[in-house]
């Protein structure tokens, strides 16, 4: 697999980068906060949250065109959940037909839904993409814990991301003996290798996960893990943060002054 | 006390079956004292890396083991495995964390090291195995030998007493093999090198165990062993 789709950007130098992943973390949350609170007819201040995120795109040196490329896998799950609002009127529960578009009963509340949670989608999704292009996973996790995340859930997405490629690479070798003595198979075949496959997945896996217990119980391990905390608010975090706040808070109070 | 006061493991009468019911160490028994670097050889199966497991406690037979001067005993258990480094085969088993420094610090975390102290400790080993400036280093990123010289950066993390390596020179290419085997000469911990490859045993150690189905078939200096070829055939291992 392409370990780099998750880790492509990861390394570039920016303010951004250089930014505690507490600070990123925190500020992700609350731009996505911000967004789900936002009113769908609000454009002036989507406007507002869009060029906020672009311009932290930028100053993040990660390509925009990237970031779009890659929001645009939220749509397919959008369109599935939302698909059928605008066949309903679900706000008012009426069921009442306001629209006719090609022969098709729309209504204007399902429009207007299907609408808010395409944009709001779209909006938090850029922002997980920002952030996980700017922090590598381990900072991230290490980030997380300091945000008081159960320790359990830590160490879970911790071994997943070391052992996730090994196994891949074991997937991968698996797949290539078995296509190497079998040409041409019936389907039924097929699945039964298949069957065999992940069996003898699962048998590795168990055993690996074994010996990593040895490696743990041989370092010290006695069932809980401790870890160290190494790292540091710096100015920049404070600056960001302030600045960030601001544009935030005034976006968000913009109606009512 | 009968032992000799220097001796860094003793063992005695060291029987242990799996839990399947095979044997896989039969009455073993051998000493090796401190400073010495002891190879042992033996068939695939022969109950090498068994053998080496019982060192730090992992696994527990049945006999007496004394490991840097610790009976072993659950409340010595600590101290043991502070005292015994231990290198697997496989370094994707021993390196579990995401990054190098995270790898090296885990042990010296869990036996109770300051922050300062622990900085100090990943540069001091990373220096040692020849990967200073490696602490940032995602573990999936590293080349296979670079995995092993981590593997053995943090085996050194305690500073322990003994290092146990288990076949240190397999899947390597030959300059990374000889890299390895020189790094490994350089360490003046007490070693015990299980292994296949004959050639970096008779370099690196000053006494060889043979093993052959759980059982030591023979002990002896390389130069007695190696060119006893009855001996290394009946033992399967030319
Ligand atoms: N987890 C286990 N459960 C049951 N039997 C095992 C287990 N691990 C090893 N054995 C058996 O115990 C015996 C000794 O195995 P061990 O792994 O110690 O051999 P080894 O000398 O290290 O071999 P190799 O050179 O292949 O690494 C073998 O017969 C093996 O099949
Ligand atoms: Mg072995």
């Amino acid at each position: 697999m392409d370990h780099h789709l998750l880790e492509k950007y990861n390394t570039l130098e920016s303010t951004i980068h250089k930014l505690d992943p507490r600070t990123k973390i925190l500020f992700s949350l609350l731009y996505v906060l911000t967004v789900v609170f936002t009113v769908p007819g609000d454009i002036v201040k989507l406007g507002a949250l869009l060029l906020v995120i672009v311009s932290v795109i930028i100053m993040a040196k990660i390509p925009l065109i990237y970031v779009f490329k890659r929001s645009l896998v939220i749509f397919p799950f959008v369109f599935i959940i939302a698909m059928f609002l605008p066949f309903f009127s679900v706000a008012d529960g009426s069921g009442f037909i306001e629209l006719k578009v090609l022969g098709l009963n729309l209504s204007r509340k399902g429009l207007y839904i299907f609408w808010n949670s395409l944009f709001k989608a779209w909006f938090a999704i850029m922002a997980m993409i920002l952030l996980s292009s700017t922090t590598s996973f381990p900072l991230m996790l290490k980030g997380l814990a300091l945000l008081k995340v159960p320790f359990i859930l830590i160490m879970i997405l911790s071994f997943m991301y070391r052992y996730i490629f090994v196994l891949i690479d074991k997937a991968q070798k698996l797949n290539r003996a078995v296509k190497l003595r079998h040409f041409s198979l019936n389907n039924f075949k097929q699945i039964k290798i298949i069957a065999n496959m992940i069996g003898l997945l699962f048998i590795m896996t168990y055993e690996k996960g074994e010996r990593i217990y040895q490696s743990m119980v041989s370092r010290g391990f006695e069932g809980n893990i401790k870890l160290m905390d190494r790292l540091k608010i710096k100015a920049v975090d404070i600056v960001f943060s302030v600045v960030v706040l601001t544009v935030l808070l005034f976006i968000n109070l913009w109606s009512f002054l | 006390m009968e032992f000799p006061l220097n001796d860094a493991i003793e063992i005695e009468k060291l029987t242990y079956s799996y839990p399947d019911g095979r044997v896989a160490l039969d009455n073993v028994s051998f000493n090796v004292s401190r400073g010495e670097t002891v190879g042992i050889i033996g068939s695939n199966g022969a109950g090498k890396t068994t053998l080496l497991l019982h060192l730090p406690g992992i696994l527990q037979g049945s006999g007496n083991l004394k490991i840097a001067g610790y009976e072993m005993n659950s409340k010595n258990l600590k101290n043991i495995r502070k005292a015994v480094g231990l290198v697997f085969q496989e370094p994707d088993d021993q390196l579990f964390m995401p990054t190098v420094f995270d790898d090296i610090a885990f042990a010296p975390l869990q036996f109770g090291r300051e922050p300062e102290e622990i900085h100090k400790i990943v540069h001091e080993v990373l220096r040692k195995v020849g990967l200073s400036g490696f602490e940032e280093r995602l573990a999936h990123h590293l080349s296979f030998g670079e995995k092993k010289r981590v593997a053995i950066a943090v085996a050194l993390a305690m500073n322990p007493e003994i290092l146990v390596f288990d076949e240190p020179t397999s899947n390597l290419d030959p300059h990374a093999r000889k890299e390895l085997i020189v790094l490994i000469k350089g360490l003046n911990n007490t070693k015990v090198i299980a292994g296949h490859d004959m050639e970096m045993i008779k370099e690196t150690c000053t006494k060889v165990i043979v093993v052959n189905k759980g059982k030591v078939a023979a002990e002896g200096t390389p130069a007695e062993i190696f060119s006893n070829k009855v001996l290394l055939e009946t033992n399967m291992l030319i």
